[in-house]
């Protein structure tokens, strides 16, 4: 009973560190809260449904697809309501209250959106998948096994990126100090849509895969966005191997609380950690202090 | 190859510089000493496009330069080692070199800056491996000049690298500072160790509150009454 909970815990965990990875990586290199986050997550989804239904491509054709278009809005979004705050200043108090105000008024307006071109009724994407594999005592169906195979893959790959590639070492020296990285002109537009394309490519992996465990509609991104918010906060700011444990972590207390606690208050237990997370360690698990 | 004409600049209502005049002519030292709050690292900051200005002129090797980004500056041959170091914590010190040459294609010639950066300093070769953060100040110092020259760029600017150095360090870096000048780069020195930075200035403006209240050559700054009693008096400097 416990192995099993343990291991739905990790596949819940892995879509949760995928979602908040892209949202740590776009507040370690732009210091942006983007509160429409969750709803790029949420049309990412509708991108792989849509892909699937309308030309009737399979799961795992649809799904890069899906992830290429997801990057595509992101990156236009930045362009479109995120820049033209930032081009003044990235550091300065009043762009930062503005890029908050728009990324919440980009939230309502992508979600209505939503709900215009695929109304409310709630989808699920079928990933072709069926079957059970037996661990022990575990029951997983190949489904789920293809979540956490999927999330490995995901982070192994922005792992590769960010420390074997060019662009990478960038984005990570504008993570640790961004007054060194303006000095060199590393705090360039095109980096940041940059991280704006991956961060929308793994939202979209992560909306796409929730879609597949649960369901696919316009209001689901409100809760990807606030356990990104948690995540984030519990596993330091802008910190990936932190977005990594910290997702895992909150599939597992998640999972568990609701098993053998109360599934109903199961959402209470994640936020009595945050509190004494944010009570005894401030920083976050892998955070420092700035 | 560096003209600034009336350059104003506000951080908010907040004016940091009122009318700015300064030239830079090719392979000059260029000192500009002032008190905290003068305007110094705005100035540079505005210089090298981190800061939009409010209203004036930059021209850089005759082309106008305001409201091109820092990456854009740093392409055209302009760099900064900014006020506190800042080099790169986690990455190494070899990581932080690399990435002072992010936007340089000629790959052969990166190469042989390094080996030139690292017989400058000679310790950033044998901590090439080391994180930049477990350097100590006066290596942290070098590695963001050396990250800076790796841009190989035709004007360098310092933005008080002596600050929080040991007197033997500073001595040092002014020697460095006077090679790398030597060596064809121009140099903009930013100061409150307005001893060190007067000595090796070919010339040299005085910052206070927004506006250039002096200029003249090194020495006659040194020899300056005023100035004396101002920046040089009381503590001893290098």
């Amino acid at each position: 009973m416990l192995a099993q909970q343990v291991v739905n815990g990790i596949v819940l965990g892995s879509i949760y560190a995928l979602s908040a990875l892209g949202f740590t990586l776009i507040f370690g290199a732009a210091r942006l809260v983007n509160f429409a986050y969750g709803e790029i997550l949420m049309l990412g989804a509708f991108f792989t449904l849509t892909l699937m239904s309308a030309l009737g491509l399979p799961f795992f054709a649809a799904l890069p697809a899906g992830m290429a278009a997801t990057a595509l809005l992101s990156v236009i979004l930045f362009y479109l309501t995120i820049r033209p705050l930032t081009r003044k200043s990235y550091t300065s108090l009043q762009g930062e209250l503005q890029v908050i105000l728009v990324t919440l008024g980009l939230l309502y307006v992508l979600r209505e959106s939503a709900f215009i071109i695929w109304g409310s009724a709630p989808r699920k994407i079928e990933m072709g998948i069926s079957g059970i594999v037996m661990l022990g005592d575990v029951v997983l169906t190949r489904q789920r096994l293809v979540v956490i195979l999927i999330m490995a893959i995901m982070v192994t790959a922005l792992y590769l990126m960010l420390y074997r590639t060019r662009i990478g070492k960038a984005l990570r020296a504008i993570a640790q100090n961004r007054e060194g990285a303006a000095a060199i002109g590393l705090d360039g537009d095109r980096i940041i849509a940059f991280v704006f394309a991956v961060s929308g490519a793994l939202a979209c992996v992560a909306g796409s895969l929730l879609g597949t465990l649960y369901a696919v509609e316009p209001a689901m991104g409100g809760a990807p966005l606030l356990k990104a918010f948690v995540i984030v906060i519990f596993g330091g700011l802008g910190s990936v191997p932190g977005a990594i444990a910290g997702g895992l972590l909150l599939g597992l207390i998640e999972t568990l609380a609701g098993a053998y606690i109360s599934f109903a208050f199961k959402d209470i237990f994640t936020f009595l950690l945050l509190i004494a997370v944010l009570l005894l360690r401030p920083a976050g698990l892998f955070g420092r202090t700035r | 190859m560096l003209e600034i004409r009336d350059l104003e600049a506000a951080y908010g209502p907040i004016v940091a510089l009122h009318g700015v005049n300064l030239t830079i002519a090719e392979g000059e030292a260029i000192t500009v000493i002032g008190a905290n709050g003068a305007g110094k690292s705005t100035l540079l900051k505005t210089i090298c496009g981190i800061l939009k200005p409010r209203s004036g002129e930059i021209r850089f090797e005759g082309k106008p330069t305001i409201g091109l980004s820092s990456a854009r500056m740093v392409q055209s041959g302009v760099a900064l080692v900014p006020e506190g170091r800042h080099v790169f914590p986690q990455l190494t010190v070899r990581e932080n070199l690399d990435l002072g040459a992010y936007y340089r294609r000629d790959h052969a010639a990166v190469r042989a800056d390094l080996e030139a950066a690292l017989d400058t300093f000679p310790i950033l070769r044998e901590r090439l491996s080391q994180p930049g953060g477990s350097l100590s100040g006066g290596q942290q110092q070098m590695l963001a000049i050396a990250r800076a020259m790796m841009s190989r760029p035709r004007l360098l600017m310092l933005d008080e690298p002596s600050l929080g150095l040991a007197p033997a360090i500073v001595q040092q870096l002014g020697r460095i500072i006077q090679e790398l000048n030597r060596g064809g780069a121009t140099i903009l020195l930013v100061e409150q160790n307005a001893r060190m930075a007067l000595r090796l200035a070919h010339r040299a403006y005085v910052l206070a509150t927004g506006r250039v209240t002096r200029t003249g050559t090194g020495q006659e700054l040194l020899d300056d009454p005023a100035v004396k009693a101002s920046y040089l008096g009381g503590h001893s400097g290098t």
